[in-house]
């Protein structure tokens, strides 16, 4: 089954700390996931989420994105390499800020 | 995944129909659809295959109908009864919609991911009717999966393992694919419109006889569901006693219930990469079978790829069946163990004398093949490209002695006998309907034109730079081209120094060598090339290459599939005076310059009479192309649909 790899990593370019996404982001990997993010908010720096392995994605771990504030580009967070099923869930849901400024990635 | 692939899905309605339906049923899914959609559609998106989507509705009130209409997805249907019917209702009103080819249902929930569709795609691709995927079978993962449910589910399993065994061992996993025609089948007898609609399809795929893969499946409990488990099981055991009462009561069909229209067709060709004789000839045939409306399923009985491939220019939907080996004595009982386990409606013969095997008691065995499709009552049509009658045994390399040439004479007659106990066979020469009806007494036999494969051209010239002679085709028989070399030569030593030689194909099955001792023998002759087997994405730029394509035949054993392409493309023919070929030539409408056979200054001096009069040369190419333009194999093949729509309908005629 899916499991969550979400080891905060530095970004070697900066100080941006990339938080990867589960394949499977659902109900059951989110708060987990959550956690991951409140640990790396501790640091200085820019937050980034890698969602490239992302294959599902449900309305809770859309929401917890949400409040975490991805769609908010004074959060210090943003969502990168976006995969294409993460892409379509969210432009269904209608969310335009993350489909304009840090979705629109994919191919 | 490309964003692009969706955007044009998206956006594009399909013209054909699609390879795959991914049905998913739904009930106040609102929350829960979106990203299921999305998964799907991101997986599906660019993976060759064309596909739409129906979500079957079960009369939600949540506004789950409104948000997949804002969709707006051209490829997306949603089909409801406007009232809340049940699950089974849903998936069955999904099923009956479906058109593609082969037929998912998953859950709205994708507590199946959509990526275990690729290995059931190939189970189906492998015969079977029905893959169902199991969260039980070895190799299955479930997570989350609360234990009430799990004590429920295997009590529940328990229960049907003993009163209503359906032969898988998880019936309720809400991740199906079915072959279209029998999803459409058992959507037609499925009575059950509840939650263990899924049991009644199994215990009916069973009834029927149909072969049922259990697939092990990653599975994750999703929450949001609608469905009461409690309620649920009690439910599914009073279904259960209602499937029961009903097969005694006679209400489900005992044999699968025909609901296409179209025939299901089997051909029976080697195609490539097999680089067994009309492969080439193989792949242009199902390439236009396939594209027939008349055909609901083509299966392509080919021979054996290394190492288990699967053909690579088969036509969208065209299911690939390893039936038998080149070489291989037991060929006809494969082909007949094939035929009995699909039960097309009937089956093409792709044949030559040499189809089954080099050796000659594998080539003999095999052509007992349409005598087993008629034991078997599969109606069959055989389209046989050479007759013994008309080769010369002994220039074509099969036989050395007189004795042997009327020993193998004797065995081919026979065999031509055997062969025309098929419902129907085709020829491509007039002189063959006439050798099969006058010598062998047949009523079953019919011509039929050997159709070109490729679009004819008009554009019969030359590029520029040395004009290249080419031959084309399997060699070391009766192909041989030692007095093609022999006429090159002379070419050169009369001055002709823009010209070169290109040899192209390999060595027929049994000369392996020959080309390498050829090229060994003539290492020192300028401008001769030896090019090996050509992929057939090369062809035409081979053919377009040449001034003029040579056929050093020293026999034939029929229609020549080089000739109809060097008429596609354009390209004068230097033929040899053997009495089959011209008589090809007259009859569907190409020219050619011709030789003596066998003689290299007859060969020179016609090669030559095109080097020294392009008017002629183009000419000559101009009518090939008219020719070919005349005969497409895609309207040839409409002569055989004729036939096989005859014998599937009304068996042996005559």
């Amino acid at each position: 089954m899916s499991t969550m790899t979400l080891l905060p990593r530095p970004d070697l370019a900066g100080s941006a700390i990339t938080i990867r996404a589960p394949r499977r982001f659902d109900t059951h990997t989110v708060d987990e996931f959550r956690g991951r993010l409140d640990d790396a908010s501790m640091r200085a720096g820019e937050r980034v989420i890698d969602v490239s392995d992302v294959v599902f994605v449900d309305r809770d771990a859309v929401d917890a994105l949400v409040a975490a504030g991805v769609d908010d580009p004074e959060s210090g967070l943003r969502v990168e390499e976006p995969s294409l099923a993460f892409r379509l869930t969210l432009e269904m849901l209608g969310l335009g800020a993350c489909r304009a400024e840090t979705v629109g990635r994919a191919a | 995944m490309s964003y692009a692939a969706f955007d044009s899905w998206r956006n594009t309605p399909l013209s054909t129909r699609p390879d795959l339906t991914v049905v998913v049923p739904a009930y106040n899914e609102e929350r829960r659809i979106v990203p299921t959609l999305a998964s799907i559609a991101a997986h599906l998106a660019d993976r060759g295959r064309t596909w739409e989507l129906v979500v079957a509705d079960d009369g939600s009130s949540d506004g789950t109908p409104e948000l997949l209409e804002r969709l707006d997805w051209k490829n997306l249907r949603v089909v409801t009864s406007g009232c809340n019917e049940g699950k089974g209702a849903a998936v069955r009103r999904g099923l009956r919609a479906a058109r593609g080819r082969a037929v998912l249902f998953t859950d709205a929930d994708c507590s199946t991911p959509i990526a275990e569709l690729e290995p059931m795609l190939a189970e189906l691709d492998a015969g079977a009717d029905v893959v169902v995927g199991s969260r039980t079978a070895d190799g299955a993962a479930t997570a989350h999966k609360s234990g009430l449910r799990h004590l429920m589910s295997e009590v529940l399993r328990l229960i049907v393992a003993t009163v209503l065994p359906v032969g898988v061992r998880d019936s309720q996993c809400g991740f199906k694919l079915f072959r279209h025609d029998v999803a459409h089948a058992l959507a037609e007898a499925q009575t059950i419109t509840g939650f263990s609609f899924d049991l009644e399809l199994l215990f009916l795929a069973r009834r029927w006889r149909l072969k049922v893969v259990e697939h092990p499946v990653e599975w994750i409990d999703a929450p949001g569901s609608t469905v009461d488990p409690a309620s649920e099981s009690i439910r599914f055991l009073r279904d259960i006693a209602t499937i029961r009462r009903r097969s005694l009561a006679g209400v489900y069909p005992r044999t699968m219930p025909s609901t296409d229209h179209g025939m299901r067709i089997a051909v029976v060709t080697p195609v490539p990469p097999s680089t067994t004789t009309l492969n080439e000839y193989g792949t242009h045939l199902v390439d236009a079978l396939g594209s027939k409306p008349e055909i609901r399923e083509l299966l392509v009985l080919h021979d054996d790829l290394p190492g288990g491939a699967v053909p690579t220019t088969l036509p969208a939907g065209a299911r690939s069946v390893p039936s038998w080996r080149f070489g291989s004595w037991w060929n006809v009982l494969r082909i007949a163990r094939t035929l009995r386990r699909e039960r097309p409606d009937a089956v093409l013969f792709n044949l030559q004398f040499a189809t089954f095997g080099s050796g000659r008691v594998a080539a003999a065995l095999g052509l007992l093949s349409p005598l087993a499709a008629r034991l078997l009552g599969v109606p069959s049509v055989v389209l046989l490209h050479n007759l013994v009658d008309t080769v010369d045994l002994r220039q074509a390399g099969y036989a050395r002695s007189g004795l042997l040439v009327r020993l193998y004479t004797a065995v081919g007659r026979l065999l031509t006998r055997l062969v025309l106990a098929a419902d129907r066979v085709a020829v491509t020469i007039p002189a063959y309907v006439d050798i099969l009806r006058d010598r062998y007494g047949a009523t079953n036999v019919f011509l039929t034109p050997h159709g070109v494969f490729e679009e004819a051209t008009d554009d019969v010239s030359i590029p520029d730079g040395p004009r290249r002679i080419l031959t084309f085709g399997k060699f070391g028989t009766y192909k041989r081209v030692e007095t093609l070399v022999e006429a090159y030569r002379l070419l050169l030593a009369a001055g002709y120094r823009d010209v070169e030689l290109v040899v192209a194909g390999g060595d027929a099955a049994t000369t392996p060598g020959y080309l390498a001792g050829v090229a060994a023998a003539n290492d020192d002759l300028p401008g001769l090339h030896f090019t090996g087997y050509v992929a057939e994405e090369d062809i035409e730029s081979l053919f377009r290459s040449a001034a003029m394509v040579v056929f050093p035949y020293t026999a034939t054993t029929g229609s020549s599939g080089p000739l109809h392409q060097a008429g596609s493309y354009g390209r004068a023919a230097v033929l040899p005076a053997i009495g089959d070929l011209l008589e090809l030539i007259h009859d569907e409408g190409f020219a050619a310059e011709e030789f003596d056979v066998d003689d290299a200054m007859s060969m020179a001096g016609a090669m030559t009479r095109l080097l020294e009069d392009p008017d002629r040369r183009d000419a000559i190419a101009a009518q090939n192309a008219d020719a070919a333009a005349a005969l497409p194999l895609a309207e040839v093949v409409d002569w055989h649909l004729v036939h096989l729509a005859a014998v599937s309908s009304t068996g042996r005629d005559s």
